[in-house]
């Protein structure tokens, strides 16, 4: 029955006049990895508190585990959402709020998150409003893994963390998920440490869902054309094309369907130079549009 | 063993390839075990599911042999097949690489047989010494 983790249908959200979320329908997998990519207030952070229960949606159809998450407590004890600002009242050590993890969640693991505070060397007698964001960061992330939730969606959980931290992160995240399969929703703004391992990428844009598909066949249909103007601009000529630029060193088109054995062949007999987009550069030209247009007008006189 | 994430081929392609290569080159033996779901997703940090397309990729292919309750085994006479494989299709792309940026720099053929006779028999030169 439960084949999904969550089941949306035309979800939508509006901070009073503010529409922050405009009709999303999806669903996430059961077990899976998915990465949303937005950018800053495109609607991440608003879309797994929902998902999470913590707030309300405006319209729509939401099913978390096939229930609806808000006020509901069994629900919530299926899911757990970690923020990297999540912040507890008062002087809370981390020790404390690991029982407080315990109690709320029935598959909580203290041993493994023990083990993980080990490994890290932090120690569960400190305060947590006195740790630095790193350190907050690592422990919110150890606490939700250690919850074995069956949906675990983290906000940012790399967020403050060094580079080795991070490393050690994304290799505990993909054993973790090799031992304990489960659904994770993970927002990152480094997602290109991630996405080697994800299942699936939504990517949201000014609260709208631009794209939700398998990393598989996204990596199947995005890619980037490289070449002489004319050529190119014959080449991509009725092709989906998502983003071109032109500067004197280069002419980039990025296109986005599938691209068959042939058309690779062909773009190379022209002289073109095809090459595959991570999710994370597909992301960005898909939300590229600024405000203010090209940079050089920043230094421009008036 | 290393995987391309900036590469249009796929992932999982690309991962069988890798074990391909490993069976080439004898790292990995026929009759013995090969790589597991669980060692290829945690050494590359990919995703289990697309470790498992990897190897499924090579099952159908012949290449590797589900034997009952064991893991993976690379099966008999597969690096003959890879080989023969290999020399069929696999240069092709380099030769056209080649003769493409030949061209681009005006060498004429004969200067690129050229180019491949010296690389040959200074490799003979090599192997006597």
């Amino acid at each position: 029955m439960n084949n999904y983790a969550i089941v949306a249908e035309g979800l939508s959200k509006r901070f009073g006049k503010k529409q922050v979320l405009t009709d999303f329908s999806f669903t996430i997998d059961a077990v899976g990895i998915t990465g949303l990519l937005g950018r800053n207030g495109s609607g991440k952070t608003t879309l797994m508190k929902i998902c999470a229960g913590h707030i309300t949606k405006t319209s729509g159809e939401l099913k978390v585990w096939g229930a609806t998450p808000l006020n509901n407590l069994s629900a919530r004890s299926r899911l757990v959402y970690s923020s990297h600002d999540v912040s507890y009242s008062g002087g809370l050590t981390l020790g404390v709020i690991l029982a407080d993890y315990q109690l709320l969640f029935p598959d909580f693991d203290m041993l493994f998150a023990q083990k993980l505070l080990d490994y890290f060397t932090i120690n569960v007698n400190g305060k947590y409003s006195k740790a630095s964001q790193g350190v907050k960061s690592l422990f919110n992330f150890i606490c939700a893994l250690a919850a074995r939730t069956p949906l675990t969606m983290f906000d940012e959980p790399t967020l403050g963390m060094d580079t080795t931290v991070r490393k050690a992160v994304c290799e505990i995240l993909i054993r973790e998920y090799n031992e304990h399969p489960r659904a994770f929703v993970i927002s990152s703004h480094l997602m290109s440490e991630m996405e080697s391992f994800l299942d699936a990428v939504m990517i949201i844009d000014q609260g709208n869902l631009v794209l939700h598909e398998s990393v598989d066949t996204m990596r199947q249909k995005a890619y980037q054309l490289e070449g002489e103007a004319e050529v190119l601009n014959a080449f991509i000529a009725g092709r989906n094309v998502i983003y071109r630029t032109r500067s004197e060193l280069t002419n980039l088109a990025i296109i986005y369907e599938a691209a068959c054995d042939q058309t690779i062949i062909e773009a190379c007999a022209a002289g073109l130079l095809l090459k595959g987009l991570s999710p994370e550069s597909l992301y960005m030209y898909l939300s590229r549009e600024t405000k203010g247009g090209e940079l050089a007008c920043l230094w421009e006189t008036p | 063993m290393r995987v391309d994430f900036n590469s249009i081929k796929p992932i999982y392609l690309q991962v069988a390839e890798a074990i391909e290569d490993d069976i080439i080159v004898g790292r990995l033996a026929e009759g013995s075990p090969a790589y597991s779901q669980l060692i290829l997703s945690k050494e590359l940090g990919i995703n289990p599911a697309t470790a498992a397309k990897g190897i499924n990729a090579l099952v159908q292919k012949g290449i590797l042999v589900k034997e009952r309750g064991k893991s993976m085994m690379v099966a008999s006479g597969a690096k003959t097949t890879l080989v023969s494989q290999r020399q069929k299709n696999g240069l092709q792309s380099l030769v056209d690489e080649l003769v493409a940026e030949a061209q681009k720099i005006e060498l004429s053929k004969d200067d690129v047989v050229a180019m491949i006779d010296r690389c040959y028999s200074q490799e003979e030169k090599g192997a006597a010494a």
